[in-house]
């Protein structure tokens, strides 16, 4: 049985902008255990995105190793492994062609998984679970900025991921939406004995989900912090406001994060 | 069943509350029109009151423009019926290769942007006079603009659904077939919109041109003989045929197109 889900070491990535090369990515290594749910922050514009692609096997990776499930993905990820892995991405990302219904089997289809009877009850679970077993005809765009976000949520989960990959799940809803769907998920994640890794933004969200964030620098990103998040999943609730441990990880973590701010900020006045 | 004719009832209202401004509209400019060819004695051949375009009109449909119609409706069918399907596998063909989009995209803009006009001499020259060859230059302009908006749906995919469909490993069968095509649909329909048009307009200048039959020989021949109201008639007929062609796409483009872009 391997426990390490995640093994990444050394990664780097570079894009081509306007003919100029540009590192995104200057060495990243971290692992993931089994059921281990990590967080990755950092400033706007660091390549969280680009990093979370890269170990769901989206965008290759220029030098580096890459592991999942004790298996090599360096150069490509194979599709054994890819139907392990359940991807949330920023926006929904759902097909506005297909229902929401439609819009679950389509994992399904693109595994060839033809047993429709088994099949239709995932989707029926995982409809239950974002709580959407109203809307399953309804088109995407019929509905909500929050209920897209849950059924590209529960998208990501009709396969039944051993690892789920989230890409700022909440990151474009409002404010009361993002923090109702928070605490709805908050639970289901931390229960579901899946390895989560999940970017964000926001360091309620981190501290919320994690039990280990990873901080990024700015561009070209190199991991400048690993912070432990040793809260019990059990206290983790809406109460959690008022542990006096978790608000001194929360000042830690406002710190570090505007300690990256006030860098950035000097660095702007050199350049005048 | 009282309840389906109830159903009915209300589709009907339904369809008179949406078209009464259309409809109204229609009723006040044919009253205006035959208000002013009445009081300003307006003579029938520079402006046939609508009243003698319809009777005039209904009494030679049968004997005369009929047939015209007919061979007009089945030069445009064949040649959109054909290079619609054609178009949009060409562009899924050319599609899959980058190299093949850039050696032929400007051959298919070429090919839109020219006046079929100035072709049809070559054409007539390759083909002969035989009225169902009129199709091909139909077919030639339908084709290439369906493929021409085919392939920018084909191309100007959202990186996002590329990411999507690599996440799961797609194919590239399953990327075209599940993906991009769908993704297009709106272009494709803007292309087979435009393939209506162009099509009437082929088919009609082609009409002009040569031969002895169609809607455009029509309204010269009748021109000739100065049978106005005849040949306003004619121009009717035409719009109307238009209209209902792209009706037909626009029902289908309402069915399979939900969202914008």
């Amino acid at each position: 049985m391997v426990d390490t889900v995640i093994k990444l070491t050394g990664l780097k990535k570079e894009f081509v902008r306007k003919k100029e090369k540009q590192l995104v990515l200057d060495g990243i290594t971290f692992s993931a255990k089994k059921n281990e749910i990590i967080g990755i922050m950092g400033p706007s514009g660091s390549g969280k995105t680009t990093l979370l692609k890269t170990i769901g096997g989206i965008l290759p990776m220029d030098t580096g190793s890459l592991e999942i499930f004790g298996e090599d993905c360096t150069r490509k990820m194979p599709k054994s492994i890819k139907q392990r892995v359940g991807f949330v991405f920023q926006e929904h990302n759902l097909m506005p062609w297909r229902s929401v219904e439609e819009n679950l089997k389509l994992p399904f289809e693109m595994y060839h998984l033809k047993d429709q009877k088994a099949n239709q009850e995932r989707i029926d679970e995982a409809l239950e679970i974002v709580g959407l077993s109203d809307y399953r005809m309804a088109l995407p765009q019929e509905l909500s900025g929050g209920m897209m976000q849950r059924v590209g949520i529960a998208r990501a989960m009709v396969l039944q991921p051993d690892l789920l990959l989230l890409d700022q799940p909440f990151g474009a809803l409002d404010a009361l939406t993002r923090k109702k769907l928070r605490l709805d998920f908050m639970r289901f994640f931390t229960s579901a004995q899946k390895t989560i890794v999940i970017v964000t933004n926001s360091i309620d969200e981190a501290l919320l989900f994690s039990s280990r964030i990873i901080v990024l620098s700015e561009q070209p990103a190199k991991i400048e912090r690993v912070v432990e998040v040793d809260i019990p999943f059990s206290q983790r609730t809406t109460e959690v406001a008022h542990d006096p441990q978790y608000n001194e990880l929360r000042h830690q973590m406002i710190e570090i994060v505007s300690e990256q701010y006030r860098q950035n900020r000097e660095e702007d006045c050199y350049e005048d | 069943m009282k309840t389906k004719s109830m159903l009915h009832a209300n589709k009907i209202s339904k369809f008179l509350r949406n078209s009464w401004p259309p409809l109204l509209m229609l009723v006040l400019i044919i009253a205006l029109w035959e208000g002013i060819v009445y009081f300003f004695n307006v003579p029938y051949v520079v402006i046939p009151a609508p009243h003698l375009i319809v009777a005039e009109t209904t009494k030679y449909f049968k004997s005369e423009l009929l047939q015209h119609w007919l061979a007009t409706v089945k030069i445009i069918a064949i040649g959109y019926l054909s290079g619609v399907p054609f178009g949009i596998l060409l562009a899924s063909l050319i599609s899959q290769s980058k190299l093949a989009i850039r050696a032929f995209s400007p051959l298919i803009t070429v090919l839109v942007t020219l006046p079929t006009m100035v072709v049809i001499p070559i054409y007539m020259v390759w083909v002969g006079f035989d009225i169902n060859y009129r199709a091909i230059p139909v077919f030639m302009n339908v084709a290439s603009i369906v493929t021409l908006n085919t392939l920018s749906g084909f191309i100007n995919v959202e990186q996002r659904l590329l990411d999507l469909a690599e996440g799961y490993g797609a194919s590239r069968f399953q990327r075209f077939f599940k993906y991009i095509f769908p993704n297009a649909l709106p272009e494709i329909f803007m292309g087979l919109r435009l393939g209506c048009t162009f099509s009437i307009l082929n088919v009609i200048g082609i009409e002009f041109i040569t031969g002895k039959i169609g809607m455009g020989f029509a309204v010269q021949y009748f021109s000739g003989l100065l049978k106005m109201p005849i040949v306003w008639g004619c121009i009717l007929i035409v719009g109307i045929t238009g209209r209902c062609m792209f009706l037909i796409v626009q029902l289908l483009e309402k069915k399979f197109v939900t969202w914008t872009r």
